[in-house]
């Protein structure tokens, strides 16, 4: 291989992924020297491993300007006392102690049926969620579960850790260079979702999540649900935003500070019921003053996830078109790419009720006609049906894609939804491009059910995938394809097993007979 | 004169031998399409190959045969889309079963030359090889010698720290 000029080595390593590159630049000098690893993202937490190695590619002359997107894991190690003795007294407010450690390493080994070597060759390989089967078959690799108390002593670490460094404000130092160093930066991202789904299969391969011993369980840090905030107190500080969303916080105030524009920002909560709360946006606050000199700056994309924490007695996102947030997004005046996930906390409740009592003011408070958009996403938004008719309607002419996620709706259907935007809204030209996904009952949280081209298709004269058995509300079978917010490869048809069904009609699913079956069976093997 | 489809050129190749061979052939190569542009009167001055071996001018040939009528490459082959994609169709599978020293030298000529799907097949096929070993096997495999100072190699072990394995 060594015969090969040095450019035809490095277009070689471009069919490799970063795993098999840095096997090949271990084998020698020559190899190591052409085959560049792709560092196209970093993460920052107030982690000493993280912030090590953000600040070793910030110093190295080629690999800095690979970057184009900050990660900020926002995700904080919690407290957990020693003390496995549980307090009564103050159920709610108490501090976590051993024994709620120990019973989140038995979720985490549920998730691998129980078996401690399972675990540690699930985190080496990782594992499949349905089957809960580790994906390699390589043996087993024994003996290196962590015992309750090392992998307590070493969380314990970490959070004591976690907390000098952000009573030294060593993560803020460390991104505000980060904004320097790397010059081909276009996104900050701030992500809640970093150990999600789980901790064998994390979202992120943070440095720290990367340097962890494989048998090292422990509780997978989810952030922005503070205990200050439940359905009982709709009031937040300022000073609880600025501790509990700290990562938000002082990526905005850097942001704000620095003097070039990173045009995009994003909020990454995979869907999951969080956000920053909508108290930030109920009256001026420096946090806010940031955001909108990040707004006035010129950002192109923003997507913005908001906890409303709504339930009954606080219908928090009727809150939003009455605070700052219209006033502040409408500066965004060059935004091209907007998304907004509108999640309600943990005390969701899907129902009319909450359709009903929030819905015309939320779609109000979004400012379309200031932007230039291009693409919008509108996600777990509830709305009435004619105000939503009405915002596509007021969509501009030349917006390219609308992505409608898990919005509930009521007086309507999906299927008449689609029939109006083919008829009147006239989407019959490709564009804009609709996409609409679903959670479906009975997968996992993560998947859902997408449809986007089969919607193209009804717009050109085809079938409308809500059109079938169901009263217009769901994508039939044989529309749109599963897909799984953790992980960017998994992709399945939505037909059901076509050795044991009949399609009868577009979208209409018959069970074949077990006598038709049985023919089939017998063709087959008549065939072979 | 004959129509273009009917055509042939003539070929030297490195080591001096004359391969005729369909111009449609032979024009999967950008730098033989260039040359026949540029001299004007294809079948009659032979186009001398200089970096490329007879024995590995006729592999190169008969991998243009059977790809004669493949559409041309859309200019949206880009970087990114590469990255990931080692898929290879069978019959050049099979047609890369060579031992390694004729792969190499196809790879050179398909540089050379200027064939990219070719080069493609050749480098996705090298790709692959390194797929799935570790530093030793592929050591063993491209028969690599290891010369890294234990110093250097913690500081290649630091730095592959830094990136993530997608």
């Amino acid at each position: 291989m060594l015969q090969l000029p040095d450019d035809l080595l490095a277009y070689i390593s471009t069919f490799l992924s970063n795993k098999e590159k840095k096997r090949l630049r271990s084998t020698s000098k020559r190899l190591h020297s052409f085959c560049t690893l792709r560092i196209d993202r970093v993460f920052i937490s107030p982690s000493y491993k993280n912030i090590e190695v953000f600040r070793a590619i910030a110093d190295h002359p080629v690999l800095c300007k690979q970057v184009k997107e900050i990660i900020w894991d926002d995700a904080r190690f919690e407290k957990f006392e020693p003390d496995d003795q549980e307090d009564d007294s103050l159920p709610e407010e108490r501090v976590r102690n051993k024994v709620d450690f120990e019973n989140a390493r038995e979720e985490n080994l549920m998730s691998v049926a129980g078996e401690e070597n399972a675990f540690v060759q699930a985190r080496a390989s990782g594992f499949d969620p349905v089957t809960v089967e580790p994906l390699s078959t390589e043996p087993l690799l024994v003996e290196e579960y962590l015992s309750l108390d090392e992998s307590f002593d070493l969380y314990n670490r970490l959070y004591e850790e976690q907390e000098t460094i952000i009573r030294d404000g060593l993560d803020v130092e460390a991104f505000r260079e980060g904004l320097r160093a790397f010059t081909a930066l276009q996104r900050v991202t701030v992500t809640s979702e970093a150990y999600r789904p789980n901790i064998i299969t994390p979202c992120y391969s943070t440095p720290l999540i990367i340097s962890f011993p494989l048998g090292y369980s422990y509780p997978a840090p989810w952030p922005w649900m503070p205990e200050t905030v439940d359905e009982a107190h709709s009031e937040i500080s300022l000073e609880d935003i600025k501790t509990h969303w700290h990562g938000v916080a002082v990526v905005l105030d850097a942001l704000a500070k620095h003097d070039r524009l990173i045009p995009e920002f994003v909020i990454d909560t995979r869907y999951e019921q969080l956000g920053i709360p909508y108290q930030l946006f109920d009256s001026p606050s420096d946090i806010l003053t940031n955001f909108e000199t990040l707004c006035r700056r010129g950002l192109r994309r923003l997507d913005l996830a908001i906890n409303t924490f709504c339930n009954f007695r606080n219908p928090g996102l009727r809150q939003l078109p009455r605070g700052q947030l219209k006033s502040v997004l409408a500066k965004a005046t060059s935004l091209e790419h907007f998304s907004l996930h509108a999640s309600s906390g943990e005390h969701a409740a899907y129902d009319s009720h909450r359709v009903q009592n929030e819905t015309m003011d939320a779609l109000s408070a979004i400012p379309l006609h200031s932007w230039l958009l291009k693409h919008i996403t509108l996600s777990s938004v509830p709305v009435i049906y004619s105000d939503l008719v009405e915002f596509l309607r007021r969509l501009p002419k030349d917006i390219r894609s609308v992505g409608l996620i898990n919005v509930e709706f009521t007086e309507s259907t999906y299927k008449q939804l689609l029939e109006k935007c083919r008829d009147e809204l006239h989407w019959t030209a490709g564009r804009p491009k609709l996409a609409i996904a679903h959670q479906e009952g009975g997968q996992l949280e993560s998947r859902k059910l997408w449809v986007e081209e089969d919607i193209a298709d009804f717009f050109r004269g085809g079938h409308n995938p809500f059109e079938g058995r169901s009263r217009g509300n769901w994508i039939q079978q044989g529309f749109g394809v599963l897909r799984d917010d953790f992980d960017e490869d998994f992709c399945k048809s939505n037909v059901p097993d076509p050795m044991y069904h009949v399609c009868t009609s577009p979208g209409v699913y018959r069970v074949k007979t077990r006598e038709e079956v049985a023919e089939e069976q017998r063709q087959r093997e008549g065939g072979e | 004169m004959a129509s273009e489809a009917e055509q042939t050129v003539k070929l030297v190749s490195s080591d001096n031998v004359e391969i005729v061979t369909e111009r449609k052939v032979a024009e999967r190569s950008m730098l033989i399409k260039n040359m026949i542009e540029d001299l004007g009167a294809p079948g009659e001055e032979p186009i001398p190959i200089m970096n490329v071996s007879e024995a590995v001018l006729r592999k190169v040939l008969e991998w243009c045969t059977h790809h004669k009528n493949d559409p041309a490459p859309s200019q949206d082959d880009d970087a990114d889309s590469r990255k990931k994609t080692t898929d290879i169709e069978d019959w050049d599978q099979k047609f890369m079963q060579v031992d390694q020293e004729m792969l190499f030298e196809i790879i050179l000529a398909a540089n050379y030359m200027d064939i990219k799907a070719l080069l493609d097949v050749g480098c996705k096929t090298v790709a692959n090889m390194i797929k799935g070993k570790s530093p030793e096997e592929i050591r063993k495999t491209f028969n690599i010698q290891n010369d890294f100072t234990p110093e250097e190699e913690d500081q290649i072990r630091r730095e592959n720290e830094w990136a993530e394995d997608r």
